[in-house]
């Protein structure tokens, strides 16, 4: 839902960024739209607490007005000039590996998402593997960790910040659908299948490669859309575990 | 020389409290002594864990000050330790019992740390102490209400802290582990530890505590428990119940007539 808000509402981030720039580079679309995500999380987070709004009000209402002031900004000062939301956010996976990056030599270095897309993951593992105790006690129990003196506000920016960048660099690169789909479906899944919280981390993981993996091959047996695909084989894997939760629940009771 | 004036360990100064501008707390005012264990009783909606929030600064405070071994809340964090009221958190969490209580030594280690095997002992001492450490690899949501409350505990001890507030502790806990968590907290107290329990259960209080502290959003009484649990204060504390009260005070006619042949 939030990841869902945030794809929405960075887009007068994307603009402010192209018109401050003046550039189409995505690397500053990327940084002007990483910020609306944040300012988005803080806006959620100040109508939730100090507005009394219930939290999923709060997330709507935020995202459709800033949606609205990109669109504004948009069509007022960007008219003319080649840049609208499908452009920038909508990206399509089957075009990645022609986006190619070149050094100042002219090598090739591969499509440009793989250092983009990989420094994020980076980022979000190592921010995971340092300050799992943290997050872990600020969701778990927000009151106790405040008692101990860990600050709920600041892990909760932290967590967010992330889901932003992820959801925008995502959008930048494999497009919408690709990434409503894999928030969603894998973690759906993966919570399914256990109870462990570390286990269902990496079961995520490894369910995402595999919906990739596998969606990717259908896309070319079916000679279909890759997106498609995937979208499709993710929601086949959380059928099954659907399928293997109701089964074992029933043999137990 | 001047004799060393003895500080109180909790000091609490005209503490008001509001949400959405409706007082929950009044001008509370009161000092509580160290190595005791001591008892808030008061009705539903009192403001008892609200009393508890606002000195752990969780809430914020219209009036009034907080101070703890003599000093502001965050000098003395570490000694302090909280267990919120068991309904506080989603119990459905994918966790384990023994990361739950490994959260009582978080505040030990450093911002990028992880717990160490001297952590997992204590800990696990701790669910002993509780007689949980059967359950440590259980996921929590599949443990009982009372088992849950013992994971609280279990983590309020592994925090080896010197002051604990606990917020209804004996929730949903059976009769003999009760006993055994009350001979625990006398224990702890015995060295001088302060342990502040929220309770509702009237017929324990005297069997329980060795100070009480009465409240409905106003204090109601503050001192040892045979001097403050009286008829007046509980009918000023509890109000218009009475066939609570009259039964209380029953009991208290049978409780009383002994003390004072012993007397
Ligand atoms: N977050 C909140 N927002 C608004 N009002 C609240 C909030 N939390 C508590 N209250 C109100 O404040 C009053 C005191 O609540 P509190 O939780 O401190 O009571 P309590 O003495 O702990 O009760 P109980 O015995 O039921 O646990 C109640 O009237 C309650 O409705
Ligand atoms: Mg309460």
């Amino acid at each position: 839902m939030v990841s869902d808000a945030i794809s929405h509402s960075v887009l007068p981030g994307i603009v402010i960024a192209f018109l401050i720039s003046g550039s189409r580079d995505s690397l500053v679309m990327l940084i002007g739209a990483g910020l609306l995500g944040l300012i988005t999380t803080f806006i959620i987070e100040f109508l939730h607490q100090k507005g009394r709004l219930q939290a999923d009000a709060s997330i709507g209402v935020t995202f459709t007005w800033l949606f609205a002031i990109g669109v504004i900004l948009l069509s007022y000062f960007a008219g003319d000039v080649d840049l609208d939301q499908d452009c920038v956010l909508n990206g399509e996976i089957a075009l990645l590996p022609l986006d190619l990056w070149y050094t100042e030599g002219g090598t090739n270095m591969g499509p440009k998402t793989i250092y983009v897309s990989g420094g994020i993951t980076l980022l979000v593992v190592l921010v995971i593997y340092f300050n799992y105790k943290e997050l872990l006690v600020t969701t778990f129990d927000s009151g106790y960790a405040a008692s101990i003196g860990i600050s709920i506000a600041l892990w909760h920016y932290v967590i967010m910040g992330l889901v932003s960048l992820t959801t925008v660099a995502s959008f930048e690169s494999v497009g919408a659908i690709l990434v409503v789909a894999f928030i969603i479906a894998p973690p759906a899944t993966a919570y399914l299948l256990t109870e462990k919280f570390k286990t269902m981390l990496l079961l995520t993981c490894a369910l995402g490669i595999l919906i990739s993996i596998s969606g990717y091959y259908v896309a070319v047996w079916l000679d279909g859309s890759i997106a498609g695909a995937m979208s499709s084989m993710s929601g086949v894997f959380f059928a099954m575990a659907f399928a293997r939760y109701r089964w074992t629940k029933k043999r137990i009771t | 020389m001047v004799e060393k004036q003895p500080t109180p360990l909790i000091e609490i100064h005209d503490l008001t409290v509001a949400y959405d501008k409706k007082p929950v707390l009044w001008d509370v005012d009161f000092t509580l002594p160290e190595g005791k264990l001591i008892g808030i009783v008061g009705p539903n909606g009192a403001g008892k864990s609200t009393l508890i929030k606002a000195i752990m600064g969780l809430i914020p405070m219209q009036s009034g000050y907080v101070k703890l071994f003599g000093q502001g809340l965050d000098k003395v964090r570490d000694k302090i330790s909280y267990v919120p009221q068991r309904e506080s958190v989603d119990w459905d969490f994918p966790t384990s019992v023994l990361d739950v209580v490994l959260m009582g030594r978080y505040h030990k280690l450093g911002l990028f740390k992880r717990p160490r095997k001297a952590d997992k002992e204590i800990a696990m001492d701790s669910l002993r102490k509780v007689g949980m450490e059967a359950f440590s690899k259980r996921q929590i949501s599949k443990l009982s209400g009372g088992q849950q409350q013992r994971v609280f505990l279990a983590r309020a001890l592994a925090q080896q802290a010197e002051l604990y507030f606990m917020d209804e502790p004996f929730a949903g806990v059976d009769a003999a582990t009760e006993k055994a968590i009350v001979a625990l907290l006398k224990d702890m107290v015995s060295k001088n530890k302060t342990v502040i329990v929220v309770h509702h259960d009237l017929q324990s209080v005297r069997k329980y505590f060795d100070w009480l502290l009465m409240l409905n959003t106003r204090l109601v009484a503050n001192g040892p428990v045979d001097q403050v649990f009286t008829n007046e204060f509980l009918e000023e504390t509890y109000g218009g119940k009475l066939t609570l009260l009259s039964e209380v005070t029953e009991l208290m006619k049978k409780e009383e007539l002994p003390n004072r042949e012993k007397k």
